[in-house]
């Protein structure tokens, strides 16, 4: 339609700007799930490195997420095509609530007057930033600040498809987040989360079914592909490979013209050296893991939803799975170790059906890498029974319980006064604090003894001096006595 | 040219102010803030990089996004300071508004200053409520940071509706569109300005009185 319209560098730009917008989109939404603020600093001379004009630091696992659904597209964002982002929480005991789904999408209207080497990248630029004003207003965020691991985890998860808003309960509420008008379509982003916080045992067996058929169809790659993701243990421990992260991604256009007789491509083109993929993950295994990823995409040429399964941030530390002994933050990020040497391939395509939970899936999953990571074996055949009751029989058993469960599950917010970030700690401390009364300060300073002498020596000289007031008054007793 | 006008009515207490007025603010700058300009050659030039950072507030639930730049936080705080104490010192002044103007100058001939052309205007109608107990402040909390949700999903949503913001400069027209003066970031040219009134003020002694102590202090 409009394309035509478009020079080959205009429309080659504008799929870059497309692919840059989705992969900050889903930084930005993980990002904000993290529990922990997110600070990054200005600066006034951007290095190319800052997509958008926006100091966003990427997280290398959601980069890689978001390209495995991305790669086995030929366009960034095909026309019609929702790319959904789902964040979900996850109890200690295994059960699942899907809070929110963030779409991204385009439509047929464009925007023939919109220039793209500087308006298009504008209005980009501020829909990420409505988006990360959203990301802090709905409900989900607060209780992302709440998280840990001892009471829930949220999840995230990417993939392409529909939506299936039915996984956020009754009365879920929709939010429109902005809209981008390009010469070869409008990008949308748009949101819904759920308004009622109630896991009930209802929702979750009829997930259970489906995750048996998803499986059914992806004996070998799909539980392994999606297992959980550790968000935070993530964030953590990209952050020493961040500048390698950057130099190996594209370079993005920081310099425009607002003169009209430049086109865009003397604007920048310079600064967009190919439209390659991100080399997101740093040790060679990895490299190869994103070959083998690209290399089977020709044969997938669809993702589904149950491609898009996601593993959820920090659920491997409530898995069973997870050796106990680790930190809170060393879990995830071992896991995702584990998880990314033992991905081989991508997981078939499979149906597009109502299957979009990490519920049981997660735990098959954990096994599953575990195994292979133990094991460092081959045993990519694996049988979904077997691995299901292997996971029960280690004790997680989630839909077990859940089938059993009588009553509903309340989430109950604690909202401890003055209680700072670290929510699992402040009783803790204010506990500890309280049972080890701080030393008094008179206390802490021993005496200097020159000091001391000095003093009790100053005290008998001024003693002394006052020897006859004193005498007098000794005196003036015995007589009132004598009296 | 009519300047966009927004206006947000909001019954706080006292603490509150501070926090809600920074919190509407600073997303607003969040949007009208963009990375340093260096110009390479008239027509041509780099931007720099727009940090962001996650405020927590403590006397609403609510965290939320602002650009990280401590001279523009500066710059803002002061204000909103000042208004906080206007509205929260003076006596008998439970009602104030506080606007954000966002404005463009237009150079004037010789003798006169530039004219200064406002293209969108935010004001914040501030209703200072005193609360008996705990209970009413926390029904307030919840209340106000549910509101206060409501008008930055407002703010964000529209700020990508790509309405009128004026048309990048070239450089030797850069101070008439942009506030250059902030070292890290560059937002478009803004001010803050508010007042208050309070149910005293009506009398026409306290008018008078008002009036001669501004006469005095002159």
């Amino acid at each position: 339609m409009a394309s035509h319209r478009l020079s080959g560098q205009d429309k080659k730009d504008l799929e870059k700007f497309s692919k840059y917008l989705v992969y900050k989109c889903i930084q930005i939404i993980v990002q904000s799930r993290l529990g922990e603020r997110v600070r990054t600093n200005s600066r006034p001379h951007s290095t190319g490195a800052d997509w958008f004009n926006l100091a966003i630091k990427d997280i290398p696992e959601v980069t890689s997420e978001t390209k495995k659904v991305l790669t086995s597209q030929s366009q960034i964002l095909p026309i019609g095509q929702q790319l959904c982002v789902e964040i979900s929480l996850k109890t200690t005991d295994g059960d699942i609530l899907v809070l929110e789904k963030w779409l991204i999408c385009k439509d047929e209207e464009a925007d023939h007057s919109a220039k793209v080497s500087y308006t298009v990248y504008n209005r980009m630029g501020t829909l990420l930033k409505s988006l990360f004003c959203i990301t802090r207003v709905t409900p989900s965020y607060r209780l992302s600040r709440k998280q840990g691991p001892d009471t829930f985890i949220i999840c995230y998860r990417v993939y392409t498809g529909e939506p299936q808003f039915e996984h956020l309960g009754e009365g879920y509420n929709s939010i429109k987040v902005g809209t981008v008008a390009t010469p070869m379509g409008t990008i949308t982003i748009s949101g819904a989360y759920r308004t009622k916080l109630l896991i009930s045992p209802q929702t979750i067996s009829k997930d259970l079914s489906n995750e048996l058929k998803d499986d059914h169809f992806n004996t070998d790659c799909s539980p392994r592909r999606y297992s959980p993701k550790p968000c935070v243990g993530g964030y953590r421990d990209r952050r020493p490979s961040i500048d390698s992260i950057v130099s190996e991604s594209d370079m993005c256009a920081t310099t425009f013209s607002n003169s009209p007789s430049h086109t865009s491509s003397d604007v920048s083109t310079p600064e967009h050296p190919t439209s390659k993929p991100i080399n997101i993950q740093q040790t060679p295994s990895d490299t190869r893991l994103h070959e083998k990823a690209q290399l089977c995409v020709p044969e997938k040429p669809v993702l589904t939803l149950s491609q898009g399964q996601k593993q959820g941030a920090f659920a491997p530390q409530t898995h069973t799975s997870t050796p106990p002994r680790d930190s809170t933050d060393d879990i995830p990020f071992m896991s995702l170790l584990h998880y990314s040497q033992a991905i081989e391939t991508p997981e078939i395509t499979t149906n597009n059906t109502n299957s979009n939970r990490p519920l049981d899936t997660t735990a098959k999953n954990t096994y599953h890498e575990k195994t292979k990571s133990e094991s460092d074996s081959k045993s990519e055949h694996l049988d979904v029974d077997a691995i299901s009751s292997s996971t029960e029989s280690k004790g997680s058993s989630k839909s077990e319980n859940k089938s059993c469960a009588a009553d509903d599950f309340v989430m109950v917010e604690l909202k401890a006064p003055f209680a700072g970030r670290e929510m699992q700690s402040d009783l803790g401390r204010f506990y500890r604090d309280c049972q080890t009364a701080p030393q008094l300060e008179m206390f802490q300073e021993p005496p200097n003894i020159d000091v001391a002498l000095n003093q009790i020596s100053d005290q008998l000289a001024a003693f002394e001096s006052n020897l006859d007031d004193i005498d007098s008054f000794v005196d003036s007793v015995i007589s009132l006595e004598d009296a | 040219m009519n300047a966009r006008s927004q206006t947000f009515e909001l019954s706080l207490e006292g603490r509150q102010i501070e926090e809600v007025v920074a919190s509407i603010f600073h997303t607003l700058l969040f949007h009208r803030t963009l990375g340093k300009f260096h110009y390479r050659q008239e027509g041509s030039y780099s931007i720099g990089t727009v940090g962001v950072v996650d405020v927590d507030c403590d006397f609403i639930d609510a965290t939320y996004v602002a650009v990280s730049s401590d001279e523009l936080d500066r710059a803002v705080k002061k204000e909103i300071k000042a208004f906080r104490d206007a509205l929260r010192n003076d006596d008998g002044n439970n009602t104030g508004q506080i606007s954000l103007e966002f404005f463009q100058k237009k150079r004037g001939r010789w003798p006169f200053p530039s004219e200064c052309i406002p293209w969108e205007v935010w004001t914040i109608k501030v209703d200072i409520i005193t609360l008996a107990n705990e209970h009413e402040r926390q029904i307030c909390r919840d209340k106000v940071s549910e509101i206060l949700s409501e008008k930055i999903l407002y703010i964000a949503q529209n700020m990508s509706k790509h309405e009128y913001v004026p048309k990048m400069p070239n450089k030797s027209e850069m101070d008439l569109v942009f506030d250059t003066s902030i070292s890290d970031v560059q937002p478009y040219l803004h001010k803050i300005s508010f007042h208050t009134t309070g149910p005293g003020q009506s009398t026409v002694g306290t008018t008078m009185r008002r009036f001669i102590k501004d006469t005095l202090a002159l």
